[in-house]
């Protein structure tokens, strides 16, 4: 079977290496940034310390092992701030890793750059060691399982970690460093690790369903089952488990691990070419690690449960259940899935280890020894290339050798613990550097160097004492037997664990060191500008561009030439061209070039081989000079005053942009009301015109007609003395509007009985009505219906209402009310031909009436219901055309029930 | 203003899972089969997390 395992293992090898192939071979590299290709990239945190040693590290510590999850998610959401200006710094200077980060804020400072990288090197490679390590013991399982007697000598092990160890090597080389680009993006990696982390996931989730609910009932019962075997509730509890201390000293290491893992960091800031994505992986990514962290516990309660007292390692229970179980299938997946998560970690942690390896150390050396002649741009594209390729291979090879002669013994959460320690210490350096502008680099370094001691001292010293590497005397009587240097209990402090206690010192005396110093040194010229440039990022306008610090003259001819070794000589122009152009700074060949587009250059030079390196080939280049003090501040000063107007400008142009929305609007409204004017104008004069004619015409009969009979004459007096009435009515009721719509009357509120006024405002029509032989129905819901309104005005609603159902009904006229919760409603009915329905919305309009010409014989003014509509608005209340019914017309209006409180 | 929001659940998120606030739930006692604390710490976490992707997910929030 261990043969079979093997084969499986070498195909899932020979997939990545096609994956990989057709990634980089699609022409549409789109889906490279998706947000969940993203995410997935990102969950290359969880290596084979998640797959294989959470569940040992549960058997032992119930569920402290969530906090290395917890801890990523909590700086995931906290951390949204600082990883976006991380992100647009990277982006606009052309970050290539943390260490270049480092060391460009401390104006492209080598010894920074290379300090970061050494001691992530020392920090990382047990861990990388630790992955192939997991690789190996995981055949382990699979020999105890084929119960060979003769167990295979070691050798064998040796040489399948060698052999995987190369294969990688092979592939990191193919897809991470095959050649130089002015941004460090690899199509090929991404896939294969977003495939792998997919991988991971899916395997673990089978097996985990698999063990939790196909071989037991579900988490209760294999906590049942187990706690009929033995004591466990120690586990239920994160005091009697781990402690408190623990619990938390996890957290903090794995938050800020998260940030400064250097495949992290490369994943998030360096392939990542959105900041969308960063948001978006702030709940995705904790949501896989909720998925993949859900059948933890289970598994390692059923080991316990099925190995009770068998020497099996804990951490390859994923392994040995489905074995003893004879699930021989899903033992292989289960182990593709264990390689899957330590390839994807040691192919991309390599990487981005050689990245910084060869721009932050080798690099810089070579240029700094490479005395080339000034002024003659040489190209060492190749060499470069080979530094990189060279950086992988000591990092495997460095890897390898720990894995093979030291580690032997220890847990995989342990030495990731120990890893994450050692990378903390350059949490206080990052976020000085993000949010303190007063930080020196002779504080950051110190404060690392510190820090890091303190780290190797406190935590690499116990683990070496405790693998008898070295003598536990130090451990028992101190450093050089100093009682107060004991690796676990500096200077007396006895109250922590192990592991705190490290996290603690280091971090602390980091802190502490990193401030002192830096307060009692000053910052070199470039720190300063620096400092602007990070501190504020957030404030500058991307794209509006800030004075360069860089003086000197060069030639744009050179500049195309250093560039162009790198990226080739067509792309190097196109690029610098373009951002010229986009600037509107002229590329002419005759002049000196720009000081901007010496630092565009310089920029994406850093990009492609680092920027301590590209900084020592452009003083060679051009013809530099020092920049004073003075002039440094100046720069700033005048980058302070861009930025100050640049925010001053976008608030002036908003508010600008409000005030116009607004006089827009109001402009609209006058234009409305102006027209309405002129419309209601238009009517009133017609609507006069009519009567006057008619009292013209009559009165010039009369006029000239003395001869006329009295009965003749008194006709005419009457039709003229009606049609005056109606002139005079039709004045009142323009005028009433009129005070209406400037606001002018005022209600003159009261409680009044609205039953007894629709009886009142009845009575008047109940002539009219025997006339023409209708009939009006009341009904009233209450005896009472107390309202507080204005008396006359309601009054004249309702006899508008009324007198218009009369003019229009043929039999009957209904008057209803109704209680709402809120309102009174009140109908009125009548059985007439109702309003077309187009005319519904106009109705409440003044002199609609006049307007409809198919109503042929006009009676009344028009303004009737469009006082109606005033009144009863004024009321608070709603006045409308109900539709619900078949014929007739329907009018209803409501009154609050409340006191309206208007004036 | 989602910058803050975000913010403001992660410390929410640390505050929950750290002394003191987790003692509320680290005892030895099972619901449905399955200790408290458990519960718990899953239970805040996913909370936490459907939070914060309804907020960068809402247009409300800008």
């Amino acid at each position: 079977m261990l043969v079979g395992v093997i084969i499986c293992g070498f195909l899932y090898l020979v997939l990545l290496f096609l994956i990989a192939n057709l990634a980089e071979r699609q022409k549409n590299k789109q889906w490279l940034q998706h947000p969940w290709i993203h995410t997935l990239g990102l969950a290359v945190f969880c290596t084979t310390w998640t797959y294989y040693g959470s569940v040992g590290r549960a058997t032992t510590n119930g569920i402290d092992f969530l906090a290395i999850y917890l801890g990523p998610t909590i700086i995931l959401a906290l951390g949204y701030g600082m990883q976006r200006k991380i992100f647009n710094i990277s982006k606009e200077l052309h970050i290539t890793s943390l260490a270049d980060l480092i060391s460009v804020r401390f104006g492209k400072n080598f010894t920074l750059g290379a300090l970061i990288t050494i001691c992530s090197i020392i920090a990382l490679v047990p861990y990388i060691g630790l992955q192939l390590k997991a690789i190996v013991s995981s055949l382990e399982v699979f020999i105890q399982a084929d119960h060979i007697s003769q167990v295979p000598s070691n050798n064998i092990f040796v040489i399948i970690a060698i052999c995987t160890a190369l294969v990688l090597c092979v592939f990191s080389i193919l897809y991470g460093a095959r050649k130089l680009e002015p941004s460090e993006s690899h199509p090929g990696l991404m896939a294969v690790i977003a495939f792998e982390s997919l991988f991971k996931l899916v395997i673990f989730f089978i097996i985990g369903f698999f063990i939790t609910f196909i071989i037991n009932d579900g988490y209760d019962d294999i906590i049942t089952k187990l706690s009929s075997q033995r004591s466990i509730s120690h586990l239920f509890t994160i005091e009697e488990s781990s402690g408190h201390s623990v619990w938390i000293a996890m957290m903090i290491l794995s938050a800020f691990a998260f940030l400064l893992l250097p495949r992290q960091f490369h994943v998030t800031y360096i392939e990542n070419a959105k900041l969308a994505n960063i948001k978006f992986s702030s709940w995705s990514l904790p949501l896989y690690l909720v998925l993949i962290n859900l059948f933890i516990i289970p598994i390692a309660f059923c080991g316990m449960y099925l190995f009770n007292g068998q020497a099996i390692n804990a951490d390859m229970y994923v392994l040995a259940i489905p074995l003893e179980l004879n699930q021989d299938v899903l033992a292989i997946l289960s182990w593709l899935g264990g390689l899957s998560a330590a390839t994807g970690m040691i192919i991309i942690e390599t990487i981005a280890l050689s990245i910084m390896v060869s721009n932050n150390i080798v690099t810089p050396l070579f240029y700094a020894t490479n005395t080339a002649k000034k002024n003659v741009p040489v190209s060492h594209k190749n060499q470069i290339l080979y530094i990189r390729r060279l950086s992988i291979i000591g990092i495997i090879t460095l890897a390898v050798a720990y894995d093979i002669f030291l580690g032997k013994q220890n847990s995989l959460v342990s030495i990731g613990l120990i890893s994450f320690g050692g990378l903390v210490n350059f949490a206080p350096v990052l976020l000085f550097s993000l949010y303190w502008k007063n930080i020196t680099s002779a504080g950051a370094i110190s404060g690392v160097i510190v820090g890091f001691l303190v780290w190797f001292f406190t935590s690499v010293i116990p683990q070496a004492a405790l693998n008898g590497f070295i003598s536990n005397d130090i451990m028992e009587y101190g450093l050089l037997g100093c009682s107060i240097l004991k690796p676990n209990a500096l200077f007396g402090l006895k109250i922590l664990d192990p592991l705190s206690h490290s996290l603690f010192w280091s971090l602390f005396l980091n802190t502490l060191v990193t401030v002192l110093i830096s307060i009692i040194t000053h910052r070199t010229r470039f720190e300063v500008y620096y400092a602007e440039l990070f501190v504020d990022n957030d404030r500058f306008d991307q794209g509006m561009g800030y004075e360069v610090a860089w003086k000197g003259s060069a030639r744009l001819k050179d500049l195309y030439a250093l560039l162009g070794n790198f990226i080739g000589t067509v792309k190097a122009r196109k690029m610098i061209q373009e951002y010229a152009e986009c600037r509107g700074i002229s590329t002419d060949m005759n002049q000196p070039a720009h000081t901007k587009l010496v630092v565009f250059t310089e920029r994406i030079l850093g990009g492609v081989i680092g920027a301590a390196p590209a900084r020592i080939l452009m003083k060679r280049s051009t013809e530099e000079e020092e920049i004073s003090y003075k002039e440094m501040y100046h720069i700033i000063k005048e980058n302070q005053s861009v930025k100050a107007n640049n925010r001053l400008l976008k608030i002036q142009s908003k508010e600008l942009k409000e005030k116009t929305t607004l006089l827009k609007v109001a402009n609209e409204n006058l234009q409305k009301a102006d027209e309405q004017k002129n419309e209601f104008l238009y009517t009133v004069t017609h609507e006069l015109k009519t009567p006057l004619t008619s009292i013209i015409a009559l009165s010039e009969i009369v006029n000239d007609n003395p001869d006329l009979d009295e009965e003749e004459r008194a006709l005419y007096l009457g039709s003229v003395i009606k049609e005056a009435n109606r002139l005079s009515h039709l004045i009142n009721q323009v005028l009433k509007l009129e005070k209406f719509e400037a606001g002018k009357l005022r209600l003159n509120l009261q409680q009044v009985d609205l039953g007894a006024l629709i009886k009142e405002s009845v009575t008047t029509f109940e002539g009219t009505a025997r006339n023409k032989n209708l009939n009006i129905e009341l009904h009233l819901t209450n005896a009472m219906i107390l309202v507080s309104c204005d008396y006359d005005m309601i009054t004249q609603v309702l006899v508008n209402l009324i007198g218009n159902a009369v003019k229009f009904a043929r039999n009957t006229i209904q008057i209803k009310t109704f209680e709402l919760p809120d309102y009174w409603e009140v109908w009125v009915s009548d059985d007439g031909r109702g309003i077309p329905e187009n005319d519904r919305e106009f109705i409440f309009d003044k002199f609609f009436q006049a307007k409809n010409q198919h109503i042929k014989k006009p009676e009344g003014s028009g303004l009737g219901l469009a006082i109606c509509k005033k009144i009863i608005d004024l009321h608070n209340g709603t006045i409308r055309v109900d539709t619900s019914q078949a014929a007739g017309a329907h009018l209803v209006f409501t009154l609050p029930k409340d006191e309206i409180d208007l004036f | 203003m989602k910058k803050n929001i975000l913010q403001f659940l992660g410390i929410l998120l640390a505050l929950l899972l750290v002394y003191p606030l987790v003692t509320i739930a680290d005892r030895q006692a099972l619901y449905l089969g399955v200790p408290v604390l458990y519960w718990y710490v899953f239970g805040v976490w996913i909370l936490v997390i459907i939070l914060a992707a309804v907020v960068i997910n809402s247009k409300r929030f800008k």
